[in-house]
């Protein structure tokens, strides 16, 4: 689509060098993107290890929980879990990785995950415990590198929006608006010419 | 004339006798086990005392589950309509009035109301014993268990963690139970020491297999087993392969054995069901006395073994669980 | 009659009385426990009244025994026809240790037998086929208050009375 400038010269001049600014910035974009998507496919690599690490533990840990819950008397399985032992917290800092604010978990966990006596408690609720203590830090990482997977698509998305638009509409319009505005320049030349040929002639005639 | 058995208890074995028919077997917790669903597990029960009022649950999982909340209090209310020995009475419900002990102490670490931790009343009801935790209102309880009771309340408030807790309550309440039947039958003293016997046992493996330090274990054992706090202490030092030969002269030897797979197979399970084993043994035997308290006692222990089992299966049933893994849990000699 | 002569019948009329209590004493706490077993399974199972019935009612036949006893040694008096025999002391005596087995006998096997019995009543409540085994059991004690029975019998019909 043609832009709705002004057929001038000093136009022209403005556009070319807008076209030369876009071309430089469809290359840049075009190399952050390819970039991106590097990064974002090691990644998902990545993650998709610690995924099933951490579903595979999850699994275990609850299957064993829920037969053990089901061992133990439901009042004493309410009694043993009802004050937990353990205290977890997350702090929460930024790290800038291609230019995201990327989040960044550090657990910090203390005290003990039994936080029951050995009365009428079972040692198999004491493995599924451990289990799920196991696979918690796992799951805080995974979370955070979800995240940043996260982030990282919709940055790509974004970048990919940006390319496609200069790269589709935005350098073809400028293109299309220069080869117009030199087609009626050339076009006003020809009849400037032409005009001077009549008026010559006219001179001459006298 | 001294006379095994106690004549005042003839109705009371009578009836215990019918309701121990009514236990389920070992045959049909096998063929339990192989329910397709929950649905075929309910009519799998149907005949059962489980099976009763179920019509009028819609829900197969909510009506096996009211059944089994009916069996087990039922069986409690039964003890203590049947029971006319204060003594052993007392002993048997000291385990509720200390579980509500610890709902109480951990309701005030909590902060909140921790309604589906509790147990029917034991010896005293709940909010009497709350009143005195919280409020030091002492006159409802009896001198020597308010002496016991203020003396845990000291020493968990020194130090209130969850755990130590429950570890002080239970030791306070083995205590209790070896000081009532000090002078009762054999066969209570017996049963008193097998489960803290059994307590220790367990506690012994379950601080190994988490490498907890000794004195963690030490802090952990309630006093008065066969086995006093010095074994397991040497114990602890020996290589986990020589404990069944430490164990040989016992009962304990099969359970210790199955402690020790514990170690290789990353699960407890043996383990926690040798123990049901040893005690359903030790139960199982008072099917020979014909007058006496000790069948009701057993029936007790019979009956909640049986609802934890059947809870099992329905959970095994509502996740699809295959049947040889639920037979893992199931002890032998079962009903 | 003379004083003592009138005195005389007093000692066998004791070992009457006490051949009736002891055995009555011993059956009736048998009959008790079996009894009390019984209701507790009927509590449960009322079907099984018909099969316990026999358990319950046999600690019962030492009481019968015991009165079956009392009963001779008044008839051996006479004390029913209205012709009283005539008896020195020596026969007082003997006629009042003759009536002594059946009530020793009847009541420690009369207290054991309901024992027996209330058992019997527990393995019935579980096993139903097995109600013919207790009462077998309880019938094995059942001789001993036979025994006993007999040999007042025996023993009585050695006393001569003139």
């Amino acid at each position: 689509m043609k832009l709705n400038v002004n057929p001038t010269r000093m136009e022209l001049l403005r556009l070319k060098k807008r076209l030369v600014m876009a071309r430089r910035g469809h290359k840049l974009l075009k190399d952050k993107q390819d970039e991106l998507m590097r990064r974002f496919l090691a990644f998902i690599r990545d993650i998709r290890d610690l995924r099933q690490e951490v579903e595979k533990g999850l699994t275990d840990a609850f299957s064993r929980f829920l037969f053990v819950s089901a061992t133990l008397n439901p009042q004493d399985l309410e009694e043993a879990l009802s004050v937990p032992g353990k205290k977890l917290q997350v702090d929460v800092q930024s790290e800038t990785i291609m230019n995201l604010r990327a989040p960044v978990f550090t657990p910090s966990v203390e005290g003990e995950v039994i936080c029951y006596g050995y009365g009428n408690t079972s040692g198999e609720l004491d493995i599924s415990l451990f289990s799920v203590e196991k696979v918690l830090k796992k799951l805080i990482l995974l979370a955070q590198k979800e995240k940043w997977m996260d982030l990282l698509a919709d940055e790509i998305v974004k970048t990919r929006r940006r390319v496609n638009a200069l790269e589709y509409v935005l350098i073809p319009n400028i293109e299309e608006t220069i080869r117009s505005i030199e087609m009626k320049l050339s076009e006003m030349e020809r009849s400037n010419f032409s005009r001077l040929m009549k008026v010559k002639e006219i001179v001459e005639a006298h | 004339m001294e006379l095994r058995g106690n004549p005042d208890y003839a109705y009371a074995v009578g009836v215990i006798r019918v309701k121990e028919k009514a236990l389920l077997s070992q045959e049909r917790f096998n063929r339990l086990v192989e329910a397709k669903n929950v649905e075929d597990l309910l009519r799998l029960l149907s005949d059962t005392p489980y099976g009763e009022g179920s019509h009028e649950e819609t829900h197969p999982e909510r009506a096996i589950r009211q059944g089994l909340e009916r069996e087990f209090l039922g069986s409690i209310s039964l003890f203590s309509t049947l029971c006319h020995d204060q003594t052993i009475k007392e002993t048997v419900f000291y385990r509720y009035d200390f579980h509500n002990l610890k709902v109480i102490f951990k309701e005030r670490s909590a902060k909140g109301r921790l309604e589906p931790a509790r147990y029917p009343d034991g010896n005293y009801p709940f909010d009497v014993l709350r009143a005195a935790v919280e409020e030091n209102a002492w006159l409802d309880i009896e001198p020597d268990f308010r002496d016991t009771l203020r003396s845990c309340k000291a020493k968990i408030e020194e130090d209130p963690l969850p755990y130590v807790i429950d570890n002080t309550l239970d030791k306070t309440m083995f205590a209790m139970m070896r000081s009532r039947v000090k002078d009762a039958d054999p066969f209570f003293r017996e049963w008193v020491v097998s489960e803290i016997d059994l307590t220790n046992i367990g506690a012994f493996f379950r601080c190994r297999y988490a490498e907890r330090p000794r004195a963690y274990l030490m802090a952990a054992l309630i006093p008065g087993g066969t086995l006093d706090a010095s074994f397991y202490q040497k114990a602890w030092e020996e290589p986990i392969e020589s404990l069944p030969a430490k164990f040989q002269h016992t009962s304990y030897r099969k359970v210790v054995e199955k402690g020790i797979e514990a170690f290789e197979k990353g699960s407890f399970a043996s383990l926690d069901r040798a123990m049901l084993e040893h005690r359903l043994a030790f139960h199982r035997e008072t099917r020979n006395v014909a007058m006496g308290i000790e069948p009701l006692i057993s029936y007790l222990v019979f009956k909640e073994t049986e609802t934890k089992m059947l809870r099992m299966i329905l959970v095994g049933k509502m996740n699809r669980i295959d049947p040889e893994t639920l037979k893992e849990f199931i002890p032998n000699a079962l009903g | 009659m003379d004083f003592l002569g009138s005195f005389s019948y007093a000692v066998p009329l004791a070992g009457a009385a006490l051949a009736v209590f002891l055995a009555g004493f011993g059956s009736s706490i048998g009959v008790g426990l079996a009894g009390q077993a019984a209701g507790g399974v009927l509590s449960e199972d009322p079907d099984k009244f018909g099969a316990l019935l026999i358990l319950v009612a046999l600690p019962g036949t030492q009481g019968i025994y015991g009165f079956l006893g009392g009963f001779l040694v008044i008839n051996k008096l006479g004390l029913l026809g209205g012709h009283p025999a005539h008896l020195t002391m020596l026969q007082a005596w003997q006629v009042f240790f003759a009536a002594l087995p059946v009530g020793f006998a009847g009541w420690i096997s009369g207290i054991h037998q309901g024992k027996v019995c209330a058992a019997g009543v527990a393995m019935t409540a579980k096993r139903p086929e097995t109600m013919m085994k207790g009462v077998i059991y309880g019938a094995m004690v059942e001789t001993y208050a036979i025994l006993g029975l007999l040999a007042t019998i025996l023993l009585l019909n050695g006393i001569k009375l003139s």
